[in-house]
């Protein structure tokens, strides 16, 4: 299994984040979209990517209820959701809201590239 | 009609007659507020007040108390009351109050010497000295956070180049971002210091403990921290250890610490040494240096919060101050012992000590 062709989805509110991250992720042979604002994320409905970087404080928006909503509707809760966060400390409140994953910023490239295989094991 | 501000306190005292004394003083205080009084008479029912719904303003707890005392007393309540000021009464020994406070606690009383108007204005004090701290602490949180932020892009950046110049075949420039890459850790981690200062102060230190493989991570740590230097070389002697219970990530500050505190101090000499042994049931680990050595009565001081050590030209060794003081409680809540041998001039040995486990393959 190669990563070539997995669609990752990152939101986050550090725009600095967002571009570094995806220049990773596409060096790695990801393909990768990005959110600045979580509220497109819980509106998805087509498109849907192989596996979500979520951000667990988005000025003003709550991560977790993202994650939550997520998680609840049928056409979107097939998807791996790893949450990300400063505070490695909040890993535990991010694995309650239902996320499948942790990554404590600032990442480890190896961490970030085994957890995203990890969880797009299936995916075509 | 004023409205009445309602203060919440839970008095923990064995003593009934101290009990009844301290009650008929806020009872007879005139001030604006009305004191609720919660009694119990030992640290275990306190507890089970405070982790029920309903909010506690303020403790007053005897200093002895049947099922504890002193810093016992105040590191249980720590954990378990979130940011709740801590007043301690004592007869007598002010020594064991003093370290109370040392520890976080807000102030101290002593039996013989308060009345209603001291005892409400204590209360008073103590209320809004522990609101300044939270908000200190907060900030320390959010400043940390942000910090955080540009070093993620940072650090992702330098990851994307050092991967184009490994594909590009180009070593020399491949290594020079590795360097980087160590020094953003390096940045990383003291603001990690910062951040958990702060949460050792606030009782909220947590850790996440599990089964690890001790000696893998040690070899972890040594190579991460032999390349943030050329002027040393950092070698293990590791008997082969059964794994550890603890926070993996914690333990591995612990070494991270005291391995960059083993560079930092020797600046003419080479070797750094980790090596472990097997005494009894617990695990020890020691961090072995041949710089500069700590004066002896230096020695019982270096784990205190904010100690940093002169060098011999009288300025100071760049750093926080932090990194033993935490390293010491990482180890301290891990139930083992740290301490130093040194000798001015022939360097320092810092040892830890973790329990083993008995029951494992």
């Amino acid at each position: 299994m190669n990563s070539q062709n997995k669609k990752v989805l990152i939101a986050d509110d550090d725009s600095a984040i967002l571009d570094s991250i995806t220049l990773l992720l596409e060096e790695l042979g990801y393909s990768v979209e990005t959110s600045v604002n979580g509220e497109t994320i819980s509106k998805l409905q087509d498109n849907l990517p192989d596996i979500l970087l979520l951000d667990i404080w988005m000025s003003g928006r709550d991560g977790r209820d993202i994650c939550r909503k997520l998680k609840e509707q049928s056409h979107t809760k097939h998807i791996p959701i790893i949450m990300i966060s400063a505070n490695k400390d909040t890993e535990k409140i991010a694995l309650q809201a239902g996320a499948d994953d942790f990554l404590a910023k600032p990442f480890d490239i190896n961490d970030l590239y085994q957890k995203i295989e990890k969880y797009t094991e299936n995916t075509i | 009609m004023k409205k009445q501000n309602i203060t919440n306190i839970l008095l923990i005292e064995d003593n009934q007659g101290d009990a009844d004394l301290i009650q008929e003083m806020l009872l007879e205080s005139g001030s604006a507020s009305s004191y609720k009084i919660t009694h119990v008479t030992r640290l275990k029912d306190s507890v089970k007040q405070l982790q029920n719904k309903e909010k506690i303003d303020v403790i007053l707890s005897d200093v002895k108390l049947p099922d504890t005392q002193g810093g016992e007393t105040l590191t249980e309540l720590q954990r378990v009351a979130d940011y709740v000021p801590i007043i301690f009464v004592t007869g007598s020994n002010e020594d064991l109050a003093i370290q109370a406070i040392q520890g976080g606690a807000q102030d101290y009383l002593l039996k013989s010497e308060f009345d209603s108007e001291v005892l409400t204005r204590t209360i008073r004090y103590a209320i809004e000295r522990k609101k300044l701290e939270k908000q200190k602490d907060d900030f320390l949180g959010v400043a940390s956070h942000e910090l955080k932020t540009p070093i993620t892009s940072i650090k992702a950046y330098t990851q994307v180049l050092n991967l184009r110049f490994q594909k590009a075949g180009d070593k020399t420039s491949s290594d020079l971002v590795s360097k980087m890459d160590a020094q953003l850790n390096k940045l990383n981690n003291l603001i990690g210091d910062l951040l958990d200062v702060t949460k050792i102060e606030g009782g909220t230190l947590q850790f996440h403990e599990d089964y690890f493989d001790y000696n893998n991570l040690v070899e972890e740590i040594v190579e991460e921290m032999q390349r943030t230097t050329d002027k040393h070389t950092i070698t293990t002697q590791l008997i082969k250890t059964k794994r550890i219970y603890g926070d993996r990530d914690r333990i591995g500050q612990v070494l991270t610490n005291l391995i960059v505190n083993a560079i930092k101090y020797s600046p003419h000499n080479k070797k750094i040494t980790v090596k472990t042994t097997v005494r009894g049931t617990m695990l020890h680990t020691c961090v072995e240096d041949h710089g500069v050595g700590i004066p002896l009565d230096m020695i019982e001081k270096v784990f205190e919060r904010f100690f940093r050590v002169s060098g011999p030209t009288q300025d100071t060794y760049p750093g926080l101050g932090l990194g033993l003081y935490i390293t010491s409680e990482i180890v301290r809540r891990h139930k083992g012992k740290i301490w130093v041998e040194s000798e001015e001039g022939n360097g320092s040995c810092f040892y830890f000590s973790l329990p083993l486990q008995n029951n494992t393959d």
